[in-house]
């Protein structure tokens, strides 16, 4: 827990962001080659079976996400961490844009396999209600008035929102509808081929990294807030 | 227990001091069950097969845009906070809060819903079953909004705040409310069903809510 | 009945109000937090009421024999924000106070403050002084042990302040706790002064 004090957390994301950066970037380069250039077309659906790359890493992003910020908010609220709500507040919007790539590369990819741009199945919805609690939750996060009462309020509402992450997650086994059945995390284990699975993988890497990368930035500009904000009140 | 009563009545009274809140609340809500038959058109079999949820979704932006008066009163003069903290027992004395919103509100508008159906061409058989299945989810409904009301206590202009915050959290009571009486493929969702569900949503509101919004209450208060 | 405070900590957004902050309050004087405008005097007040929690710290309260207990439900506030319905008159104010408090309001305090020919006028025709003595009146007919009022006697004229002065003086005992926040010194006779703000 020593390494969420404020000073030492701006010393370690000054020495190492940059770092998760160039990883991040790297793995991408590396999957998005290999999406392109040894992985093959779906005989159904062709080349647009390759929007699963980005589409299906940007869900399990955009879940990760929200569950990092119920995680860390229950911290706050619980050991009084004040850095821990920083780190939900600056999750948040990275969780939103993932949250966007996901719903956006959907309905790129359903219009030509379903013929439509959207469908109300368990799935779809329930992705689009975490699209509004986030949304919720960074309208919240905005509400500052000088005082911290806004960074409880986030909290406790991120944590009633987290019942929408397993209803995301089990929708598709418990409703037989349009969207596809878990084909990766699974009790038994992936039904995916490798060939498939691994730049699946190393895609969903690169982004965390890059998620990292941009979430410290976002807690240093933070921190650099607080601390301005600070010396000018003291 | 002996805050209950006089706290009923004392809001009771000041309700009815500002005539306006009880009727706002029934106007808006026939004036969006009227407009909205006008914006589906002339096809009557077509308003017939999404009214109900019409319905649902006229009465849920009537409560969500009207919640805020639950505790902006009391907040502005520093009442809430004598009930936070000279009250034996907090959870007692907000739920007679939230008790009275119901009355002054919730009654009304569920007394107006046989009209909304009308208005939206509600299949008369649906009425009875779909005003039962609101009136048993309102408890969840009152307490989950209340609780946006509490989060935004200190927004100048809450009403739209609180409709986005909490209206992800009303989609299973419209899901529950109104499969059981439009065409679907899901299994078959009856209308006992889907009473039982809501029943159960609207006790465990009753159970874990207060407690909630006591928290956000004294986190906002002052 | 004593009350202690021991290292109290509390930030309002960035500033720090209280850092490390110890206190001893006891009954048998009334006890003014005095200080200028700024100090956290009405932030004190809130955090030992309950109406805010400090970030750190342990606010507890002992008997007459020195065993703790829980305020919960002894404490009476009056704040800056009076808690009095403007709707309602001065007569339905106190019903309401007499069912919510349980105890039947003394005829002689509205006699006291001369508060009777207002009995039955709106809040909202009343002057600040005159809702400041109705807010005060809430507080007797509260009958609590431990009043913790912030400055009681702003916007008072002469007469109706040296009433408040008495009635409040007659609390000082051995089961009772009275804090007020002022920004004079020697208002009461028996007095325990507690300066904020270095």
């Amino acid at each position: 827990m020593k390494v969420l004090n404020p000073n030492q957390l701006l010393n370690l994301i000054n020495k190492f962001a940059i770092y998760l950066f160039v990883l991040g970037f790297l793995l991408l380069a590396l999957g998005f080659y290999y999406v392109f250039f040894v992985s093959p077309n779906d005989y159904q659906q062709g080349i647009m079976v390759k929007i699963m790359y980005i589409h299906v890493p940007s869900a399990w992003l955009s879940m990760g996400i929200y569950t990092l910020i119920t995680a860390t908010n229950l911290l706050f609220l619980i050991r009084k961490i004040p850095t821990a709500s920083i780190i939900a507040k600056a999750s948040a919007p990275l969780g939103l844009i993932f949250t966007l790539i996901v719903l956006i590369s959907g309905i790129f990819w359903g219009r030509p396999m379903w013929g439509v741009w959207w469908v109300w199945d368990a799935r779809l919805t329930s992705m689009l209600v975490l699209l509004f609690i986030y949304l919720g939750l960074i309208l919240i996060y905005r509400m500052e008035n000088g005082e911290n009462k806004y960074a409880k309020i986030a909290a406790v509402y991120s944590i009633l929102g987290f019942i929408n992450i397993p209803i995301i997650k089990f929708s598709v086994d418990w409703w037989n509808t349009l969207h596809q059945p878990a084909s990766v995390l699974r009790l038994d284990g992936p039904t995916i081929h490798t060939s498939m699975l691994y730049p699946l993988l190393i895609v969903f890497l690169g982004f965390i990294f890059l998620f990292l990368y941009y979430l410290l930035l976002s807690i240093k500009i933070e921190l650099l807030e607080n601390k301005l904000r600070n010396s000018k009140a003291n | 227990m002996n805050h209950i009563v006089p706290i009923i009545k004392r809001d009771l009274h000041i309700y009815f001091r500002n005539k306006s809140s009880i009727f706002i609340a029934i106007i808006f809500f026939l004036v969006v069950s009227s407009i909205l038959p006008i914006g589906i058109g002339p096809d009557i079999k077509v308003l017939e097969s999404i009214s109900p949820g019409l319905l649902w979704i006229a009465f849920f932006l009537s409560i969500l845009l009207n919640i805020n008066i639950v505790f902006e009163n009391d907040f502005k003069d520093g009442s809430l906070d004598l009930i936070l903290i000279e009250s034996e027992l907090p959870e007692l004395a907000i739920i007679s809060k939230i008790i009275s919103f119901w009355l002054i509100v919730v009654l009304p508008l569920v007394i107006f819903l046989p009209l909304g159906g009308i208005i939206l061409n509600l299949p008369l058989g649906n009425i009875k079953q779909i005003i039962s299945l609101i009136i048993i989810s309102s408890p969840f409904m009152i307490l989950v909004a209340s609780m946006g009301s509490a989060m935004a206590l200190r927004v100048s202009n809450p009403s739209l705040l609180i409709t986005i915050l909490i209206i992800p959290f009303y989609i299973p009571i419209l899901i529950f409310g109104t499969l059981p009486f439009i065409e679907n493929d899901i299994m078959n969702f009856s209308f006992s069903r889907s009473l039982m569900l809501l029943t159960s949503l609207s006790i465990f509101a009753i159970v874990f809510v207060p407690y909630l919004l006591i928290y956000v209450l004294k986190v906002n208060s002052d | 009945m004593e009350l202690h405070i021991q290292g109290l900590n509390f930030s309002y957004g960035e500033k720090k109000v209280f850092e490390d902050t110890n206190i001893d309050v006891s009954g048998d004087k009334i006890t003014i937090l005095f200080g200028k405008n700024g100090t956290g005097k009405s932030t004190l007040l809130k955090l030992i009421a309950g109406i805010e929690r400090c970030d750190s710290g342990n606010i507890s309260f002992s008997d007459k024999n020195g065993s703790i207990f829980s305020p919960k439900g002894m404490i009476a506030y009056l704040g800056h924000k009076l808690a009095i319905k403007e709707e309602l008159t001065v007569e339905q104010n106190i019903s309401f106070w007499g069912d919510f408090y349980q105890n039947t309001p003394d005829e002689n305090n509205f006699r006291l403050l001369e508060m009777e020919r207002l009995r039955y006028l709106n809040v909202s025709e009343l002057s600040q002084g005159q809702k400041k003595k109705l807010a005060f009146m809430r507080v007797l007919l509260s009958n609590k042990p431990i009043w913790l009022l912030d400055e009681p006697l702003s916007n008072l004229d002469i007469e109706s302040t040296e009433t408040i002065k008495k009635l409040i003086s007659e609390r000082i005992s051995k089961n009772n706790l009275v804090l007020v926040t002022s920004h004079s010194k020697s208002i009461f006779s028996k007095e325990q002064i507690i300066t904020l703000g270095n």
